[in-house]
């Protein structure tokens, strides 16, 4: 059996440097093993003498395909060989002009873990980070995924095509006696004649949560993604918080597992699938040329329900037995699944205990989205300015984005959630984070001034992780609610997802803040040190909004000189934003 | 089918969502068939009204802390906060039939909740009448459109606002049977993909 992520490790070796091609059909050693056959026929071109000669080295040929970055858009060259991956979000300062392995007796020890038969985690566990910083194609223009993305990806398409025989059927008799040629235009037909599916999820749950038990639904719906994806996992190419990225050849058997899940737990779906050839999947989906289709998927609704119904979800009958709390003797109506749901004990053990504090707190709802078609756009539009950039010519159409992109931005991004995370528990103390999901955390906080530590330090990851994005509209949105514990927690939710703009604060009885990302290290550094003049400031807003905006440009106002930072920061970034801004500063 | 177009202009208004946690009721910010039907039903008198509508501009919330009495034993209950909305302005869409044809051009009404403690008080003027001509490409071309609902329609009613369901956002609203029983009918919520009356879209 082939084991596919295998096939490119010959881009370990340098070729200019060894003379051997990376599917070693001319290097110095041979082994008789499946690997090596895929690693030796996985091209069929011109460059190349071996070709596919059997279904396997065929289907991972196609793979291979799917899982490449490809541009039309290319400089020629001896200078346009690049080793290094150029992440279109964060390229890298210095350019690697030679891949790793640069000598016959280094290629052998390549070739010995090969003649191991290896797994494909014994490969990524023992070159990962050769995999990840090497490029997939190493030339100026196409080198914008690693190695790493490359191979996962085309394990992920190779088991695809190779577990369904009806919609991908290739029988060896077809192969026989072919010349190259020949197969390079089996191949092309296959594209065109085989079908593929690509579907994206959105899970969306319908229980509001009001008790912090209630948030058990957050982790359901955690888990929920997560076995998923255990499931699925060469099916999945890219997922959030509630999302999936789904390829598959018969969209049917996934759907079906997937909506008998969100079915059991009273969750509802937001699906668009579409169906093409082979040739022309691609993560667009609106863009797709072929069958399309937009689905809701609910559990089975009745046409009425006589009361009570359920207080949570308000989609189901709830149970004639009402949950009475034990403490205020407050009752509440709650269906079967979402009796089950508060029954689970909390998930959140923290926030249960902030909640019953007779603190009060004060929280802050730290909420990262990701927007998957902005996502597409920008990383669009920075692929489209780096081609630019070395042809030194404006390019005349839009540049279509891969699978492997998207999935190499998957690393990223997860990786930067995580950092979020920590750099948040790093400044406020693990026991005043609570995770609730990989992209959403609370924090107990004793005033609101310092939710600008957690901006400070999302702008300096963003810089780290993402700084290309602040050249076009970031795909990326961060939503803060800063409240009181008490403060329901429904109305908490619904505000964290008004993301009208790419930074959204808003603080329950003080104000709203929208900025762009790219202005946020400048947003900061508004001074708001000199109090008496905020306050007086904030007072006269209290009276009248338009009449404090007024007075910080009424010359004959004792304050005008020093209130001249603050006008300003009011031109730059309006004066809601700013008397937002130093309410926040001055709690 | 002709829809009487009235502006509805309210200082406060709550309408409620159902109560959460036995102490706290948010407003939505729309205006369902369910809350302004009801109303329009209450002050006429009369059973043959179909109304919708969604506000304007989007309201400013304000909340509420009052303690309800247990008229029975005198005592108070547990305090419960109420969201609702000020300064609200927005559009209702009646629908014209033997009924309502001759409605007057401003009604004064009370919708939603808390009526007791002054909230509710709107004042709907009429602005005119829509024809929604659905014979031929041209006229559907006119005064219909893909988009997203921005209101709350029952099923049973949606071909009453020649409204056709596309992506579907579901929920239920509240269906009295009599004075004091009721049920909930399965709906279509704001946030629906639809092709529908321009006037009923977001942004339409």
């Amino acid at each position: 059996m082939i084991v596919p992520e295998l096939h490119d490790i010959g881009k370990l070796v340098d070729k200019r440097a060894t003379g051997i091609e990376h599917n070693f059909e001319n290097a110095p050693f041979r082994l008789e093993n499946d690997t090596w056959r895929g690693i030796v026929e996985h091209h069929c071109s011109r460059n190349f003498q071996k070709y596919p000669t059997s279904p396997d080295t065929f289907k991972l040929c196609i793979a291979d395909d799917l899982a490449a970055a490809f541009s039309r858009y290319t400089i020629e060259g001896e200078d346009a060989h690049v080793f290094n991956t150029h992440k279109l979000w964060n390229p890298p300062s210095e350019t690697m002009t030679q891949s790793f392995i640069k000598s016959a007796e280094e290629a052998r020890e390549l070739f010995s873990f090969l003649a191991k038969n290896p797994t494909a985690n014994e490969f990524f566990e023992k070159y990962e980070d050769m995999l990840r910083k090497r490029t997939e194609h190493a030339t100026r223009g196409k080198n914008i995924t690693s190695l790493y993305t490359h191979s996962k990806l085309t394990g992920q398409f190779f088991r695809i095509l190779i577990s369904d025989n009806s919609a991908f059927s290739l029988k060896s008799e077809e192969l026989q006696g072919l010349n190259k040629e020949e197969v390079a235009a089996l191949i092309n037909k296959k594209k065109k004649t085989w079908n593929m599916s690509i579907m994206r999820c959105k899970i969306n749950f319908a229980q509001i949560p009001v008790k912090a038990k209630d948030m058990n639904v957050f982790k359901v719906l955690e888990k929920l993604i997560e076995n998923i994806k255990k499931e699925l996992p060469d099916n999945i190419f890219f997922s959030t918080s509630n999302e999936l990225l789904i390829v598959t050849s018969n969209v049917q058997e996934p759907l079906e597992k997937i909506r008998k899940k969100i079915e059991d737990l009273g969750f509802w779906m937001d699906v668009l699938y579409a169906e093409t050839q082979v040739g022309g999947i691609k993560p667009q989906l609106e863009d797709i040329r072929g069958k399309k289709e937009k689905m809701v998927m609910y559990p089975p609704l009745p046409n009425e329900i006589s009361p009570p119904i359920c207080e949570l979800c308000q989609i189901s009958k709830a149970r004639d037995q009402p949950l009475v709390d034990e403490e205020s003797g407050i009752k509440e109506f709650l269906c079967e699944k979402c009796w089950r749901i508060r029954e689970a004990g909390s998930g959140l053990p923290k926030f249960v205990e902030w909640e019953s504090s007779e603190k009060n707190p004060k929280i802050g709802w730290l909420k990262i989205w990701l927007d998957y078609e902005l996502l597409l756009k920008s990383l669009s539009e920075l692929y489209s300015r780096y081609l630019e950039e070395i042809r030194e010519s404006t390019l005349k159409n839009q540049i279509e984005i891969r699978f492997s992109t998207i999935s190499e931005f998957q690393w990223d991004y997860d990786k930067f959630l995580k950092c979020f995370e920590e750099s948040v528990e790093k400044d406020f103390g693990s026991g005043n984070v609570q995770k609730i999901l990989p992209d959403f955390l609370a924090v107990q906080i004793d005033s609101f001034n310092l939710l600008k530590n957690v901006l400070l330090r999302f702008n300096e990851l963003y810089d780290a992780f993402f700084p290309k994005f602040k050249d076009v509209s970031s795909p990326l949105k961060l939503s803060i609610v800063g409240s009181n514990i008490k403060f329901p927690f429904l109305e908490t939710w619904r505000l964290l997802q008004d993301t009208r703009n790419e930074i959204n604060i808003q603080l329950i009885g003080k104000g709203y803040i929208g900025l762009k990302v790219k202005d946020l290290s400048v947003f900061l550094k508004t001074k708001t040190d000199n109090k008496a003049l905020l306050y007086k400031l904030i007072k006269l807003s209290e009276i009248s909004p338009k009449l404090a905006k007024i007075t910080l440009s009424d010359r004959s106002d004792r304050d005008f000189y020093p209130y001249t930072d603050l006008r300003l920061a009011v031109e730059k970034f309006g004066f809601e934003n700013i008397l937002t801004y130093a309410k926040m500063m001055g709690d | 089918m002709n829809l009487l177009e009235f502006r509805l202009k309210s200082e406060a208004l709550c309408m409620g969502e159902r109560t959460k946690k036995g102490t706290f009721r948010p407003t939505i910010t729309t205006i369902p068939y369910s809350q302004i039907t009801g109303a329009l039903k209450a002050y006429f008198g009369i059973k043959n009204i179909h109304a919708v509508g969604h506000f304007t501009k989007i309201p400013k919330k304000e909340y509420l802390t009052f303690s309800p009495k247990n008229y029975v034993t005198g005592s108070s209950r547990l305090p419960i906060t109420v969201e609702f909305l000020v300064d609200v302005e927005g559009m209702v869409y009646i629908l014209k039939n033997d009924d309502t044809h001759d409605f007057p051009e401003k009604i004064e009404l009370s919708i939603g909740a808390l009526r007791t403690r002054g909230l509710g008080n709107s004042l709907l003027t009429k602005v005119g009448e829509i024809e929604i001509d659905l014979s031929s490409r041209e006229s559907r071309k006119k005064n219909m459109n893909a988009g997203i609902l921005n209101t709350r329609v029952p099923l049973e009613h949606l071909d009453k606002f020649a409204i056709e369901s596309r992506k579907p956002v579901y929920g239920y609203l509240f269906k009295p049977t009599s004075i004091t029983t009721g049920v909930y009918v399965l709906s279509l919520f704001e946030g629906s993909e639809v092709y529908a009356p321009k006037v009923l879209l977001r942004g339409g």
